[in-house]
């Protein structure tokens, strides 16, 4: 990857400036996670999967597809009707890029954290990952947190 | 947004992930689908003539379509998709490089591409392992590396002695052993993806 100088303006923005409101928000990325894993899903999937109620589904289907991250299409499988929800291209792209961000907001709180827990130590602060050894528990009050199992 | 929403988010996310690809049965159908018709075509192999035998190399997209036709009835009955079209382009292409690919590595060989092309459209890990093992194996077996080996051992241990010196059952052995292993895999991944239903 290439050095970037402090005074480049990528580096100056927060992670968490790419995100966007309408897939942050948690339902919206769910839909979306569910959409790019199987390309298209229908109401009542969506719904039992996500554990929400019509209504609620239904706006957050509205707004995505306002913004055009998904295609509805409604019509009949025999005689019982189906609404389907597609991922678009431009879905997919904004699903990529929220999870970039937020890969990127992590890893960089956990790099922060570790250069903290150095410090405590009194180690160098330009030593490789590698190189480091294991650190001990640090002696302030912060905790490194753990990983979620779910 | 702070890291700690960031991460659980990652978390939640990770979670609906794997729910849908249980739902989909992404590892278990593929699985079992290409373990059966390599233990059928391992059983019926020495017993067919070249048409047999041409037709085997038939194996890889009729599986590949077979996959897709279940996702298909799949996706109707309970309403998740899973790009069948890819699987269908996918059929189309295996066939296409059939001449080719066929002669080169082996009908058994195209089984382990098929599917490594259903692994990568699904993004599914644990299917592109089992493709790679079993694509291996069937390159292996088609040098006749395994095969030789397995002469070599039932002649020392005096299980079986032919005339010609080759024991011709020795190559469905292998697959009929290694379709086994993929109808097994995929009972058991079957099963884990029951346990993600929720």
């Amino acid at each position: 990857m290439d050095d970037v100088g402090p005074n480049d303006d990528s580096v100056a923005l927060h992670p968490s400036t790419a995100l966007t409101e309408i897939v942050h928000q948690r339902t919206r990325l769910g839909i979306l996670t569910v959409l790019a894993e199987s390309r298209r899903a229908d109401f009542t999937y969506l719904k039992s999967a996500l554990q929400l109620t019509d209504g609620n589904l239904g706006r957050h289907l509205e707004i995505l597809a306002a913004e055009g991250l998904i295609k509805i299409t409604k019509g009949y499988e025999g005689r019982r009707p189906r609404t389907w929800a597609e991922i678009t291209k431009v879905g997919q792209g904004a699903l990529a890029s929220q999870m970039h961000a937020m890969k990127q907001l992590v890893n960089q709180f956990e790099a922060l954290n570790i250069s903290s827990m150095d410090e405590a130590q009194g180690l160098p602060a330009q030593r490789s990952r590698r190189d480091r050894p294991t650190p001990a528990p640090p002696r302030s009050g912060k905790v490194k947190p753990r990983l979620s199992g779910a | 947004m702070d890291s700690a929403t960031a991460k659980e988010m990652l978390g939640d996310v990770g979670a609906v992930q794997r729910r849908v690809k249980g739902d989909r049965r992404a590892t278990s159908v593929p699985l079992i689908v290409f373990g059966s018709i390599t233990l059928i075509a391992a059983v019926i192999e020495p017993m067919v003539d070249w048409a047999g035998t041409l037709a085997l190399f038939l194996l890889a997209p009729v599986g590949i379509l077979s996959v897709a036709l279940i996702y298909r009835r799949r996706e109707i009955a309970f309403g998740l998709g899973s790009r069948e079209r890819s699987y269908t382009v996918a059929a189309i292409s295996t066939l296409l490089l059939l001449p080719i690919l066929g002669l080169a590595l082996g009908s058994y060989a195209l089984v382990g591409i098929a599917l490594i092309i259903i692994a990568m459209l699904q993004r599914n890990l644990q299917l592109a392992i089992w493709a790679l093992v079993f694509g291996v194996v069937g390159l292996l077996e088609h040098l006749s590396l395994i095969s030789n080996r397995v002469y070599s051992l039932t002649d020392t241990l005096g299980i079986y002695r032919s005339n010609d010196g080759y024991f011709s059952w020795s190559s469905s052995l292998v697959f009929g052993i290694l379709g086994l292993a993929l109808v097994v895999g995929g009972l058991l991944a079957q099963q884990a993806e029951r346990g993600s239903d929720g």
